[in-house]
This record gives structure tokens, sequence and C-alpha cells, in this order.
């Protein structure tokens, strides 16, 4: 419980410190990418199934206790589901994005071999092939949301998106952050509304269908990997 | 479970209590016929701030007493907006704001500094930012002004929205004061409008 305090008191002063989020759109006219390299880990293994305003957060330490169990456990059964009918978020999300940038002619490869334990944009990128004009570094948060008690579980997606030059990683050409069914937003964030027909009244819905379960994370990623490339248009 | 209920309670009544301001609806139909053949580039509204900061915001009202300008055959308001001479730092987002049942069916275009077209923006182009129907650029070297107008193409279609959040308060309880916590789902069905909000943020990426 401490250690939860302490991370909440930590993001409220980070939040509070930093400076305020400036995307970067991408120039057409400025840039000539023609050829992208994904880099790949783009998604964690496990899915949220989060209740942000749940009955538990309302009542104390006893009752956060109490709550970080039940998130737990739904999210433990929501993965459980989800592993069931074999879904796997980042082969759909690569498998979208190569589609919808190949749609804008661009020529889109994979790079595998890399982890990020901190779920962060890569420190350092692979050096540049002759053949690559541009890096694309995306790390997601998908799952279901549900803004507190008595409100539905709708699928969500956080992807921060950034496209850099292969030639010198340090210039960066794209930089965006997409929310499907957010709750947290800053004023460079795009933000997508969620399909309506994914909607869970509670765990026990979530779990009764898990083919709809996994269909409504994928709706939600194929929305968020054709934004990310439109904004490459 | 009580506590909550009674918080529950005091939400709603509170949250029915404040709406006493009537709501613009869409205007879907513009026919003023006193518009100039081009926008008024002297009446500029300016995007540089007194000092510089990390967001600057800017907005602006679209009604009927809006200028208008006349573009093809037909009329629309339109609001001018001037680029910050120091822009080579600066990323705008530009955008009619989400109102409760309309939104500004913005249309946005760069001038250069003659009042001559640079660039306009496609729908493609645009996303929803933050309570904006909106693009987001970096000015290049000869653009001056940004021309905001509404696109009769896209006024009159719906855009319809979920929004999730979440609502604090507090109340007094068994002697003792009672924080909580309620979400909130929320979905609206709002219009595309030759009339409503134009905003624009500068994003000045060198402030902290």
């Amino acid at each position: 419980v401490f250690k939860k305090a302490g991370l909440v008191a930590l993001a409220a002063c980070v939040s509070a410190c930093v400076s305020p989020y400036v995307a970067t759109p991408y120039d057409r006219e400025a840039h000539t990418v023609r050829s992208i390299v994904m880099i790949d880990d783009s998604a964690e293994d496990q899915g949220i199934a989060y209740e942000v305003a749940s009955l538990g957060s309302n009542f104390g330490l006893i009752g956060v206790l109490a709550d970080a169990t039940v998130q737990d456990t739904r999210k433990r059964a929501v993965n459980e589901a989800l592993d069931g009918v074999g879904f796997d978020a980042e082969a759909l999300l690569e498998r979208r994005l190569d589609s919808a940038l190949e749609g804008e002619a661009y020529e889109v490869s994979v790079q595998s071999g890399f982890d990020r334990p901190k779920r962060d944009f890569l420190v350092s990128y692979p050096t540049a092939d002759g053949n690559t004009d541009a890096y694309l570094d995306v790390v997601v948060v998908y799952g279901y949301l549900s803004a507190g008690m008595l409100q539905p579980f709708r699928p969500h997606v956080t992807a921060r998106v950034r496209l850099v030059s292969a030639a010198d990683p340090s210039v960066i050409l794209m930089d965006n952050v997409v929310v499907y069914n957010g709750m947290a937003s800053e004023p460079g964030y795009i933000v997508l509304t969620p399909n309506p027909d994914y909607a869970f009244k509670d765990r026990a819905a979530l779990l009764a269908e898990p083919d709809r379960l996994a269909a409504g994370i994928e709706e939600a990623l194929n929305d968020v990997a054709d934004t990310i490339a439109r904004l490459l248009q | 479970m009580r506590a909550i209920a009674v918080a529950v309670s005091i939400g709603l009544v509170s949250g029915c209590a404040t709406t006493t301001t009537p709501l613009d609806p869409p205007r879907l139909v513009y026919d003023r016929t006193d518009c100039a053949a081009a926008p008024d580039l002297m009446n500029a509204v300016s995007l540089t701030p007194r000092s510089e900061r990390a967001y600057f915001y800017v907005s602006r009202a679209v009604d009927h007493a809006t200028p208008c300008w006349t573009p093809d055959t037909q009329a629309a308001p339109y609001i001018v907006f001037e680029i910050p001479a120091a822009f080579a730092d600066k990323t705008l987002i530009v955008g009619g704001g989400m109102e409760p049942h309309r939104i500004f069916a913005a249309r946005i275009m760069t001038l250069d500094a003659e009042g001559a077209p640079v660039r306009e923006f496609a729908a493609e182009d645009f996303f929803f930012r933050q309570g904006l129907y909106s693009v987001q650029f970096r000015p290049r070297e000869w653009e001056r002004y940004i021309l905001v107008t509404s696109d009769r193409d896209l006024v009159g279609q719906t855009y319809s929205s979920i929004h999730i959040g979440v609502n604090s308060g507090a109340t007094y309880a068994a002697g003792t004061y009672v924080s909580y916590n309620i979400g909130i789902d929320e979905s609206a069905d709002r219009v595309f409008s030759h009339t409503g909000t134009v905003s624009v943020i500068v994003q000045d990426g060198q402030v902290d």
C-alpha cells in the first residue's frame, strides 16, 4: 500500500513538474521517408482490466488494499480469457500497421530482438543499413477500462508513437500519442472514441464471451494503427 | 455504501442544478449576403503572447456577427489568426471547439503575407484533440496567417462520441468529511455547425 501511495505521489509530482507534452507533426514536404522499419516489442504481454473510481478506492486504506486484490484478480482472469482465444496484441498491431503504412506507399519491415523492460521508447536504435529511412517506435498499453463503479468496461489503447531518422536517430520526424477511450489527456493527444458495441457491464460479462472480448481490443488496435498511418500521410 | 449512495445523490443533484445556461444549437444554414470577396487580414487575431509561455490559448466565438467571405458562390464566416513572427519553435493546434450540441465545422488553410493560400488541410489531417476538432502543424517560413472558415461539406454531419472520466467531491456524513470519486461514462451526439468556437493552442517547445 505504501509503495502504491508512493507511486501515486511520485506520479503527481512528475505530472506537476515536467514540461507539457508537445507533439511533433510529420511534415511531408520536409521529409522523404519511404522505407520504415518497425521496432518490435510494442505491447506488453498482458492487457489491463482496470476500474478507475472503484468502490474499494473510495473506502480509505482498507478499501485500497481490497481494491488492489479485486483489480489484480480481474486482470488475471481477463488475460486468461484472451490467452484462451489466442489473442496477441503485438502481432495484431504490427500486422495492421504494416498494411496501413503500405497503403500509404511505405515499404515496411519489422525488426525484432528488442526488449522494453520500462515500456518506453528505445534508448538507442540499430545502426542504419543504408536501406532504411526511418524507425517507427510504438509503445502500447491495451485492455479494458471502466470509469468506475456501475460503469461499463470498454476497450482501451494508449499508443505513444515516434518516427526517428535512421541516419540520425536523435532527429525525431514525428511524435504523437493516440488514446482510444482514454481518461487522461493533454492538448496534443489524439483522442479516439470507442465503439459502443463493445461495452461489458462487469467482470462476469467480460469473461462470458472471450471472442468478443478479444474483438473489442482488436478493433481498438486497428483504429490506433490506422490513425498512426494517417499521421504519416 | 450509504455514504457513497449519498455522494452519488449529491453529485447528481448538483449536476442538474448547475445547468442553467441555454445551449447554443448548431447552425446548419448560412445565408448572409453582405460578405467580402476575400478575408480581411488587417484584423487578424495575434497568436503572439506578451511573454513567452509553454502554452498560449486563443479562442474566438463564431456567430452571425462574425465577418464573412464568399470563397466560391456561397458565404461562410471566417477568423484570421496571425502566426507569431518567432515561429520556428512553435507547434500549433487549430480547430473547432466541441460544445454540448455542436462543433464548429472548421476548414483551415494558411496564407502568405499577401493573403494568398499556401496550404489547405484535408479532412484526413483532422483529429479530435482534447475538445478540439483540429489540425496540428508547424508553420513554414512563408506562412503568415491562418484562415479558419466553415466547411459547408462538413456542416450537418453528426459526431457521436463516448467520454469517460472521474468526478471528485466530498460530503459531510456521520460527523466527518468523506471524499469520493465517481466514474462517469457519457455518450453525446454533436452536429458540425457554421457557428461555434474556434481555438488555437500555440505550444512553445523552448519554454518549460
